[in-house]
C-alpha cells in the first residue's frame, strides 16, 4: 500500500502557512498534510498518537513561536514521549537566536530553517521535506 | 761561748795560778765574769773572743811581759780603750809604773792586792764600761733611727712624685674632659648660669651669648643684680609674665623645674629655649647654689609645631570631607574618626579601638564578612575594599556604603597606620539598579519589537513577490516597480531588525560562560558565508594563525563575518580587495588586525562609525548597510571587556583593531 507519508505543519501565521503549503504542494508529498495551529494542539495530537488514535506522523515542521506552548516545549514533550521520540522534526522559524539554535540542536531537530524574506529562498523548504523524507526507511 | 750582754767581763792574766784564784776570789760576784789567762798569749786569745771591760795584768811574766801585751793591747784598735789594771810584786819598781803609763794604763796595785781597794777600782771601771755600753747603745738606737727616718723620707718623696705625675695626669684628663663637654654643650646649644645666692653672684657659661643671642654681664655681682631684668627684657613679650612666674617658683622643694619660652636675641632671631633649674637645696638652711641651664629648642620646636600643623590640617580636611574617614592601629584598632563619622554614628573617641559598636549600625548580613575581610586584611596588609549596607540614622534605612582603607607606610615603608574611609554609594547603586533594569527591560523590548517585527516584514516581502511573480505581467512598467520598491524596502527593514536583534542578543550573562571556540574553524565559516561576496570582488582573504578564544562562538562569526564584510565591500573599483587578518599576543589579550586596501575613513569618522544606525554612505549606492555592523562589532568586542578601534586613511584602506582576551574569565 503506497501509503502518503503524514506530515505535520505546526504554524499559526497564515502567510507563512501558504508559502510552506505552496512549497509543498510542488511535490509529490503534499497530500497528506496536517496543520495543527498552536501548541496545545500538537500536544493533544501527540496525546492521541501515543494512545493509538491516530498514526505516528513521518514527519514534523515545527514553528518556534507558537501560541500556548511553545516549539521548545513541544518538542521536549515529543523527545518524552514513547512513540514519537524519534520523531523527524524540521524547526522553521523567524528567530535566529543562539538560544532558539541550541535548544533545537539539543533536541534533535533535522534542520534550522530561517524563514527567508525571499521567495524563492523560502520555497527551498520543500527541498529540505524531501530529503528528510527519502531518508525514510 | 755565749755571754750575757749585761754581765761584765774581766780579764785577769797572771802566770801564777794562785794569783788567778785569789783574783777570782775577790772579785767573785754575779756582776762579773772572769776570764782567766795564765799568759799573754792566751789573753791575746781571750781579747780576739771578747769584748772585756777591764784588763787585770800582772807586769812580769815569762815570755811575753805584760807591758809587752800592754802595748799590742793598745795598738790594736778594737781593744786600745780596754783599760789596764797593773799588778806588780813590788813597791819599787818605778820604772814599771812608768813604763806601764806609757803604755796607756790607768792604775797600778801592789801585791799582795788590797781586796777592798781592788774591788772599788773594778766596780769604778765596771761602772764606767757599763755606761760606754749604754751610751754606745743609746748612739747606736739613734743612728738607727736616722737611717730610718731617712728611708721614710725617700718613700715620701717618691710618693709624692708619683702623687704630682697623677695629679698632673688627672688634670690633663680633666682638661680633655671639660673640652669635650664644652664641645658638646655648644654641638647642643646648651649653656647655663650659675647662682650663688649667699655670695649674691651669678656666672654665666661661656657660650652664653653664643645659645642666648644676648651677652651676660661679667662682673659676678652684676650678674646677680641686674641678671633677671636683662632676662626678661629679652623674652618674647608673649611669654613674659609666664617665664617671670616660673623664676618665682624657684624655692625650696621644688628642686628641679623646666620651662620653655621665646628669647629675642640682639642679634634678633628669635630661638625657642628650654630652661631647666637645678637648685641645691641644703639639708638645713635656705636656698645656697642652683644652676640654670638653657637649651635651645628652636628645631624641636620648629618640628613639633610641623606636626602639629600636619595634624590640624591632616583633621581640617578629614572633617571638612563628605566622606566618613577613620584611622586605626596595626593591629586594627581604630584611634580616629571624622566629623562626620561622629555625627553619622555618634562615634566618639571615648570608644575608639572597640570595633564591635560597628555591629550595632552594620546590616546584619553584612557585619561577619565585613570583619572576616576586615580581620584578614589586618593580617595580610592588603587593602580592605568592601561594599555593605549601614544604618542611616538620618535616612531610616539600610544605606550601601563603600568601605575602603590602605596601610600607610613611612619614608622607610614600614607601615604604620591604617587610614579608612566610607563613601555613601546608596544612590549610585541605586542608579546602577535602575540602568541594569532599564537597559534590561531595553533590551527585553528590542529584542522582542524586533522579533515580532519579523514575520509581517517577511509576509510583506514575501507576497509582494508573489504578487509580482504571478501578477506582474498584468502590470505595467510603473506597477512593477512599486513593487520592487515595496519587497526591497521590506527587506531592508528585515536587515535592520537582524541587526537590532543581533546587538541586543549580545550580553554580559552569555560571554561570562562562554566555551572555547577555534577562530581558525569560525573563519572558515565566515569566509563560506561570504563566498559569493568574495567571488564576485575577486577578493584575497589571507590569515595569520588564529587562536583560541573564550567568546560565544556566535559573537566571533558576527564579529569576523561584519569586518571581513566591510572589507571587502568598502573596496575600491580599480583594485580587487586584499584583506589580511593578523593576531598577536599580548601580555593578557589578543591583539587582532583586519587590514584591507579599500577606500579607507577620513580621520572625522573614526570615532562614530561604531555608533548604532551610524553609516557614511546613502542608501542608493553600493556601500549601503544598515548602519549596524560596526556597533555589533563594538558591542561583542566591548563585552569581552576588549577594545575596538580603527586607523586608516582615504584611498589607502582601513586597519580595524579589536582585542579579546586570553583567558576564561572576563
Amino acid at each position: 500500500m503506497n501509503k502518503e507519508p503524514l506530515i505535520i505543519l505546526a504554524e499559526d501565521n497564515p502567510a507563512d502557512l501558504f508559502i510552506v503549503k505552496m512549497a509543498l504542494s510542488d511535490t509529490s508529498w503534499g497530500s497528506n498534510l496536517r496543520v495543527l495551529s498552536d501548541g496545545a494542539q500538537v500536544l493533544d495530537f501527540l496525546a492521541d498518537v501515543e494512545r493509538g488514535a491516530e498514526p505516528v506522523p513521518d514527519l514534523l515542521l515545527l514553528d518556534l513561536n507558537l501560541p500556548k506552548y511553545s516549539g521548545i516545549t513541544v518538542l521536549e514533550k515529543i523527545r518524552a514521549s514513547s512513540k514519537c521520540s524519534s520523531l523527524k522534526v524540521i524547526v522553521i522559524t523567524s528567530s535566529n537566536s543562539a538560544a532558539d539554535r541550541a535548544d533545537a540542536a539539543r533536541l534533535d531537530a533535522m534542520h534550522y530553517f530561517l524563514k527567508p524574506n525571499d521567495v524563492s529562498e523560502f520555497l527551498k523548504i520543500s527541498s529540505l521535506v524531501r530529503e528528510a523524507l527519502e531518508g525514510r526507511s | 761561748m755565749t755571754t750575757d750582754s749585761s754581765q761584765i767581763n774581766v780579764l785577769i792574766v797572771d802566770d801564777e795560778p794562785n794569783n788567778l784564784t785569789v783574783l777570782e776570789t775577790i772579785l767573785e760576784q754575779p756582776g762579773y765574769r772572769l776570764v782567766r789567762a795564765a799568759s799573754a798569749d792566751e789573753a791575746l786569745l781571750a781579747l780576739l773572743a771578747d769584748e772585756f771591760a777591764l784588763l787585770i795584768l800582772d807586769i812580769s811574766m815569762p815570755g811575753m811581759s805584760g807591758l809587752e801585751l800592754a802595748k799590742m793591747v793598745k795598738n790594736r784598735k778594737r781593744t786600745a780603750h780596754v783599760p789596764i789594771i797593773f799588778l806588780t810584786a813590788f813597791y819599787n819598781e818605778d820604772q814599771h809604773a812608768l813604763d806601764g803609763y806609757e803604755t796607756g794604763a790607768v792604775d797600778f796595785l801592789h801585791k799582795p792586792v788590797n781586796a777592798a781597794v781592788l774591788r772599788s777600782k773594778v766596780a769604778v771601771f765596771a761602772d764606767l764600761h757599763r755606761k760606754t755600753r749604754q751610751m754606745e747603745q743609746a748612739n747606736r738606737a739613734l743612728r738607727e733611727e736616722v737611717t730610718e727616718r731617712r728611708k721614710v723620707e725617700e718613700e715620701l718623696r717618691i710618693l709624692n712624685e708619683r702623687l704630682e705625675e697623677r695629679v698632673n695626669e688627672r688634670t690633663e684628663a680633666l682638661r680633655a674632659h671639660e673640652i669635650r663637654l664644652r664641645n658638646a654643650a655648644d654641638a647642643a646649644r646648651l649653656t647655663y648660669v650659675e647662682i650663688d645666692a649667699r655670695k649674691g653672684q651669678l656666672l654665666a657659661a661661656d657660650n652664653f651669648m653664643a645659645v642666648m643671642g644676648y651677652a651676660w654681664p661679667e662682673d659676678p655681682q652684676d650678674g646677680f643684680a641686674k641678671g633677671e631684668d636683662l632676662f626678661l627684657s629679652h623674652v618674647a613679650p608673649v611669654d613674659r609674665a609666664r617665664v617671670a612666674a616660673a623664676l618665682r617658683v624657684f624655692a625650696p622643694g621644688q628642686p628641679v623645674a623646666s620651662f620653655d619660652y621665646r628669647i629675642r636675641g640682639d642679634d634678633g632671631i628669635e630661638r625657642w629655649i628650654e630652661s631647666k633649674w637645678f637648685v641645691h637645696v641644703p639639708a638645713v638652711g635656705r636656698v645656697r647654689n642652683s644652676l640654670l641651664t638653657n637649651l635651645d629648642v628652636t628645631a624641636r620646636k620648629a618640628a613639633e609645631q610641623e606636626l602639629r600643623r600636619s595634624n590640624e590640617r591632616f583633621r581640617q580636611l578629614a572633617d571638612s570631607m563628605p566622606q566618613m574617614v577613620w584611622t586605626a592601629s596595626l593591629d586594627g584598632s581604630i584611634d580616629y574618626y571624622n566629623a562626620r563619622w561622629r555625627s553619622f554614628a555618634a562615634f566618639d573617641e571615648s570608644r575608639n579601638g572597640d570595633i564591635s559598636k560597628w555591629a550595632d549600625i552594620l546590616h546584619p548580613e553584612d557585619a561577619e564578612p565585613c570583619f572576616e575581610h576586615w580581620r584578614s586584611s589586618i593580617r595580610s596588609g592588603d587593602e580592605f575594599h568592601m561594599e555593605y549596607r549601614l544604618w542611616d540614622q538620618r535616612a531610616r534605612k539600610y544605606c550601601w556604603h563603600l568601605g575602603r582603607a590602605l596601610l600607610i607606610a613611612d619614608e622607610e615603608r614600614n607601615a604604620v597606620k591604617w587610614i579608612g574611609t566610607c563613601t555613601d554609594i546608596d544612590r549610585q547603586k541605586q542608579s546602577e539598579e535602575d540602568l541594569r533594569r532599564v537597559n534590561s527591560a531595553l533590551e527585553q523590548f528590542a529584542f522582542a519589537a524586533s522579533h515580532d517585527l519579523q514575520e509581517p516584514l517577511r509576509n510583506i516581502a514575501v507576497f509582494t513577490q508573489l504578487l509580482s511573480q504571478r501578477y506582474g505581467p498584468n502590470l505595467d512598467e510603473q506597477g512593477n516597480m512599486f513593487m520592487r520598491t515595496i519587497v526591497s524596502g521590506a527587506q531592508r527593514i528585515g536587515h535592520l531588525v537582524t541587526d537590532l536583534l543581533a546587538y541586543t542578543s549580545v550580553s554580559l550573562a552569555d560571554e561570562t560562560h562562554a566555551d572555547p571556540v577555534n577562530m581558525e574553524s569560525v573563519l572558515a565559516r565566515v569566509l563560506e558565508n561570504l563566498g559569493s561576496a568574495v567571488r564576485e570582488s575577486d577578493a584575497t582573504v589571507t590569515h595569520d594563525v588564529l587562536p583560541v578564544v573564550f567568546v560565544q562562538e556566535i559573537h566571533v562569526e558576527q564579529l569576523l563575518q561584519n569586518l571581513i564584510g566591510n572589507a571587502i565591500k568598502y573596496r575600491r573599483d580599480e583594485e580587487a580587495p586584499k584583506v589580511h587578518v593578523t593576531v598577536s599576543s599580548q601580555e593578557n589579550y589578543w591583539h587582532f588586525i583586519v587590514s584591507d586596501n579599500g577606500i579607507g575613513i577620513a580621520p572625522e569618522f573614526h570615532a562614530q562609525i561604531f555608533g548604532v544606525f551610524k553609516r557614511l554612505h546613502a542608501t542608493s549606492t553600493k556601500y549601503a548597510g544598515t548602519g549596524m555592523g560596526l556597533a555589533i562589532c563594538q558591542k561583542i568586542v566591548e563585552t569581552c571587556r576588549g577594545k575596538i578601534w580603527v586607523e586608516s586613511t582615504p584611498g589607502e584602506g582601513s586597519h580595524f583593531h579589536f582585542t579579546l582576551p586570553c583567558g576564561v574569565s572576563h
